[in-house]
This record gives structure tokens, sequence and C-alpha cells, in this order.
């Protein structure tokens, strides 16, 4: 396996060294690689993402790329393994996603857009989505805190016109 | 959310289902016309793979007979919201049928369940709605 490193740099000015397989997972930088922009000693300045949420970006490239790694070395794994193995990237997932705030979330969400590492995207927006699942409109508001800019006759005309969802 | 494009926020909300969907439109008006968009719709359309040439299906049993009807989206004019259409569509069942009562049961991702039971003999039927588009 390739252990070429590369540095990334973020807005704040914070280097990061990541391994170019982990970096691939975003196609902004792989095609920078395809296309030999990228200098052996000199960072990568990634404008829009701060330090906190690249390290972030990091932890997830880094956790992707070694199972993706397991994927090619394990090709001919029983069922039972493959299950047992995605359960434990969700696990992964799951806890990485937990110990995010929403405003971190959405930073997290702008920085895998950028970078265009479209698993990320993925888990970011299904974890944002599932916290209106379920929910009141009244519930969503304050969850995102969003004002709610209707009368209240048009919120009720809303509801009627929804209403048969709700039955 | 304010720190997110429309775009951004649209790939959130198309992960909703269609119940969540018609429930939120109430949160504020940005995210209502971002609910109504067809640009919503064919994310939504893209995230869920929906890809077939009606917008709407709908089958229907009855204690006779069973009846797969199509309605195309000239008959139910699409442009508006599938709120309003079903709405509109549970109006002209009422009216044709004079049914004491029908009401949607349940609504799972792109199906929605009604359920139908009328004045005179109290037999039940049930239509079962596809929806293959928001």
């Amino acid at each position: 396996m390739s252990s070429n490193m590369i540095m990334l740099k973020s807005s704040d000015g914070a280097s990061f060294e990541i391994e170019e397989a982990a970096a691939r997972k975003s196609k902004i930088i792989a095609n920078m690689i395809e296309v030999e922009c990228v200098d052996e000693d000199k960072a990568i300045p990634l404008q829009n993402v701060t330090g906190n949420i690249l390290a972030l970006v990091i932890e997830y490239c880094n956790k992707h790329i070694v199972d993706d790694d397991d994927d090619v070395a394990t090709e001919e794994a029983s069922e039972e393994e493959e299950e047992a193995k995605k359960k434990k990237v969700d696990d992964w997932e799951a806890e990485f996603m937990n110990s995010m705030s929403l405003e971190t979330m959405f930073e997290l969400l702008l920085a895998a857009n950028y970078l265009n590492i479209k698993s990320l995207i993925d888990l970011v927006c299904q974890t944002i989505a599932n916290n209106i699942k379920d929910k009141t409109p009244e519930e969503v508001r304050k969850i995102f805190s969003i004002e709610n800019d209707f009368t209240p006759e048009e919120e009720e005309e809303i509801r009627k016109e929804n209403a048969w969802a709700f039955g | 959310m304010d720190l997110l494009p429309e775009s951004m926020k649209v790939i959130i909300l198309a992960r909703l289902q269609m119940r969540d969907i018609a429930r939120i439109k109430r949160v504020c008006r940005e995210w209502k016309s971002l609910l109504e968009s067809s640009y919503f719709r064919d994310v939504y359309r893209t995230l869920n793979q929906r890809n077939l040439s009606s917008p709407w299906s709908i089958l229907y049993r009855d204690k006779f007979s069973t009846t797969a009807l199509e309605f195309f989206c000239e008959r139910w004019g699409f442009t508006q919201s599938i709120g309003s259409c079903v709405s509109r569509f549970l109006d002209e069942v009422k009216a044709a049928s004079k049914s004491s009562r029908v009401g949607a049961l349940t609504i799972t991702d792109g199906l929605i369940l009604l359920d139908m039971s009328t004045k005179s003999d109290l037999t039940h039927s049930v239509w079962l709605i596809l929806c293959l588009d928001n």
C-alpha cells in the first residue's frame, strides 16, 4: 500500500498530514493529485474549511480508508462477516455523529460538499434528517431556531391541506 | 440551518418520508416553497430512485373486482402539491360514493393506504395510492 503523505492546510492556518489514500476520498483532492497540482513539500490550502472541521473530515476519511482496505483483503468473507463489518462501520458513524452539535454538522456538511466526499455528505444529511423525522413543526422550529413567519390563518390552511398525512 | 445554501437544505429534506414532508411544510415560508419546488421533486426522485413514467398510480380493490387505475398528471393537475392532490382525490371519492368515511390509514415511503367505509352496508374498501413522486 502506498504510504504517500500529503499536507492539507485549513482556512485558519492549521496543517494536517494525511495519507494520500485517505485524502483521495475527496474527489477534489483526488483530481488535484491526478493533474499533479500537489507539490510534495507544500500543503494544499483549503480556504473554506476551518481546522476543527478539517480534523473531523480527516478522522472520517482515515476510518473509511481502513474499511476499504479490509474489503479488498477479505473479498471472500462470509455474509456474516460482511454484516458484522458493516455494523461496525455503522456503529462508528453513529458514534462519530453523536458527538456533534447541529452547528458542527452544518459546517461538516459544507466542508464535505466543498471537498466532494459523497459518503460523508450522505451520512451528515441523513443524521440531520433524522432530527426532523416524526417531529411536529413546532419542535422542528425549536431544534433549528427557525421563526414561524406564517400568519395563523395561513398555517391553518397548510395544516388542513396536509391533514390527510396525519390521520 | 441558515448557514446552509438552499441546495443543501433540499438534499437534507429529500431524505424524509412523505408524511414528514407534508407536516413540515408548516415550519416556515422558506421550507414550504423549497418542499413544493420542482427542484425538490427532482432531487427527491433521484435520491429515492423513482423513475417511472406516470407520477401517480392508483390501485383500487372492491368486493367484486380488482381494478388497477392509473391517473395521470393531466387529471390531477400535478403542478400542485401532493397534499392538495390527495385532498382533492378524497373529496372526489366522497362525492362519488357518498361513503360515510374515507381517510388515510397509513403512509409509508411512497405509499398511501386509504380506507373507505360505506354507510349502507358498512363494508370497507381499501385503496392503495402509489405516489411515485413528491
